[in-house]
């Protein structure tokens, strides 16, 4: 079950993660802004917690 | 909501001098003069509670020179190490030629903010905080009721389709009674009713059960999920040499685009949402003449954000491109949620917080400023048939492998333990 659950999460990570947010993580995606303004945006996961279901 | 207490430095000024003493401490408590008849009463200034204020605006900022070592050493004081710095590779540069910062005056609490930049940045969301965003003091304010109600309009068109859906379905002089209670309400108003097309809120009532969610234009997607699991495919029988890991598809797994999250948002911000494109350093200060010490408590005044800001401003922009760029603070957060108080029914959401924004408005759900980006399917929380399913073919593989371990062992000596 450990295993099944840590390939689960993994691969579910694996979806999120989609090759999008890659581009858009190290390329950054330009976003027209309510103000009129283009500004070019990196998001960047920077806080993770999660409780994780280990068995 | 008080970001910090106020520097309580002494109470002596609180206690007022009082000209005649009469010595009364003779008398019992109830006897000597009563309180009531002091003076010039103050609370002690431990006792008084300083309501919170906005940290400064930059416009009452002063551009200074280059940094130089007051912001050293609050980094110093701040808990960074000395030498973290030169572990970055886009850092150094700065220290040849640091740009020219904006510092604030201190507010009431000491708090003053400063950031890395040529000219005052605008706009500045700190000038848009309002008392009501730093307290959780109610106000006499009325939300917007249109919305409090959906799919009715108003309290009062509310209150009577309450009373025609729950009020049981036969008439009762007690129902008669509740209904004479909302129109005879000085609440009451007519007009509130008067232009309500019912059929179309019962429409919508009854389609609210729907799932709304799981249409393609609400953003979710379903993805089916495959992990690897030993299988094994008849119990008691040896491994095959085609045998090992196969595919098996746990279910659907609903998420939403981070892209598109994250597009979605940015593109609706408005400058009331207070949402900060660049860092800044708060500081604190007993005194003018005290040394700074870096206040942590919002990711946008963090370490780790001016940091990768700063990493990002000196990095080579994109080509061909010469937009401002900015980092999108991304925080998640995990936990199992059970849904109903009996039972085990279960979901495992993930949810994304903006960092950008004051941890004082993301925990309030009124601010709305979190987001579900998907809802994780875990092996415990589907179905007993398919968890029992996997527990049996991992049981398997472990009575295979320790049958196989044990046959060598019987090579050698006899075998510990019996797993037929």
């Amino acid at each position: 079950m450990t295993h099944c659950s840590r390939e689960l999460m993994h691969e579910q990570w694996g979806i999120i993660l989609d090759d999008d947010f890659i581009e858009a993580w190290q390329h950054g995606i330009v976003v027209l802004c309510s103000d009129g303004l283009k500004r070019r945006f990196y998001p960047i996961p920077m806080a993770y917690s999660a409780d994780y279901k280990e068995k | 909501m008080v970001n910090l207490q106020p520097v309580v430095e002494d109470d002596r000024d609180s206690i007022d001098p009082e000209p005649v003493e009469l010595d009364d401490s003779h008398l019992w408590l109830l006897e000597r003069r009563p309180w009531t008849q002091r003076t010039n009463r103050r609370l002690p200034l431990r006792f008084r509670d300083v309501l919170p204020q906005p940290l400064p605006p930059l416009q009452s900022a002063i551009i200074s020179q280059p940094i130089s070592s007051p912001v050293e050493s609050s980094l110093a004081l701040s808990g960074q190490p000395e030498g973290s710095e030169s572990n970055h590779p886009s850092l150094p540069s700065q220290d040849l030629s640091r740009p020219s910062h904006v510092d604030t005056p201190r507010n009431i609490f000491g708090l003053s903010r400063r950031v890395r930049s040529e000219v005052i940045p605008s706009p500045d969301p700190e000038d848009h905080v309002s008392a009501q965003d730093l307290s959780t003091i109610p106000t006499h304010d009325h939300p917007d009721s249109t919305r409090l109600f959906y799919p009715y309009p108003n309290r009062n068109a509310f209150l009577l389709g309450d009373w025609y859906w729950n009020d049981g379905v036969q008439k009762s002089q007690a129902s008669f009674d509740r209904l004479m209670g909302i129109v005879g309400s000085p609440d009451f108003k007519p007009t509130d009713i008067r232009d309500v097309n019912w059929h179309k809120i019962n429409n919508v009532l009854g389609s609210e059960d729907e799932w709304e969610w799981m249409d393609g234009d609400a953003g979710w997607t379903r993805t089916p999920v495959t992990i690897t699991v030993p299988y094994q495919r008849r119990r008691g029988v040896p491994c095959e040499p085609l045998a090992g890991p196969r595919g098996y598809v746990i279910g659907d797994f609903y998420h939403r685009s981070l892209v598109s999250v994250i597009t979605e948002k940015l593109s609706r911000l408005k400058e009331s949402d207070l949402f900060h494109f660049k860092p800044s350093e708060l500081s604190w200060q007993r005194a003018p003449d005290h040394t700074p010490i870096r206040v942590q408590g919002e990711l946008y005044t963090s370490p780790a954000f001016i940091n990768a800001h700063q990493a990002l401003q000196n990095s080579p922009p994109e080509p061909g491109c010469n937009l401002p760029r900015f980092v999108v603070a991304l925080m998640f957060w995990s936990d199992v949620t059970h849904l109903t108080t009996f039972g085990d029914a279960k979901l495992w959401p993930l949810y994304m917080f903006f960092g950008n924004e004051s941890k004082y408005h993301r925990c309030r759900p009124s601010c709305h400023l979190c987001e579900h980006v998907a809802y994780f399917q875990a092996v415990g929380i589907l179905s007993p048939i398919v968890s029992s399913w996997f527990t049996n073919r991992i049981s398997y593989s472990f009575q295979i492998l320790s049958k196989i371990l044990l046959q060598s062992r019987t090579l050698v000596g006899k075998p510990l333990i019996d797993h037929s």
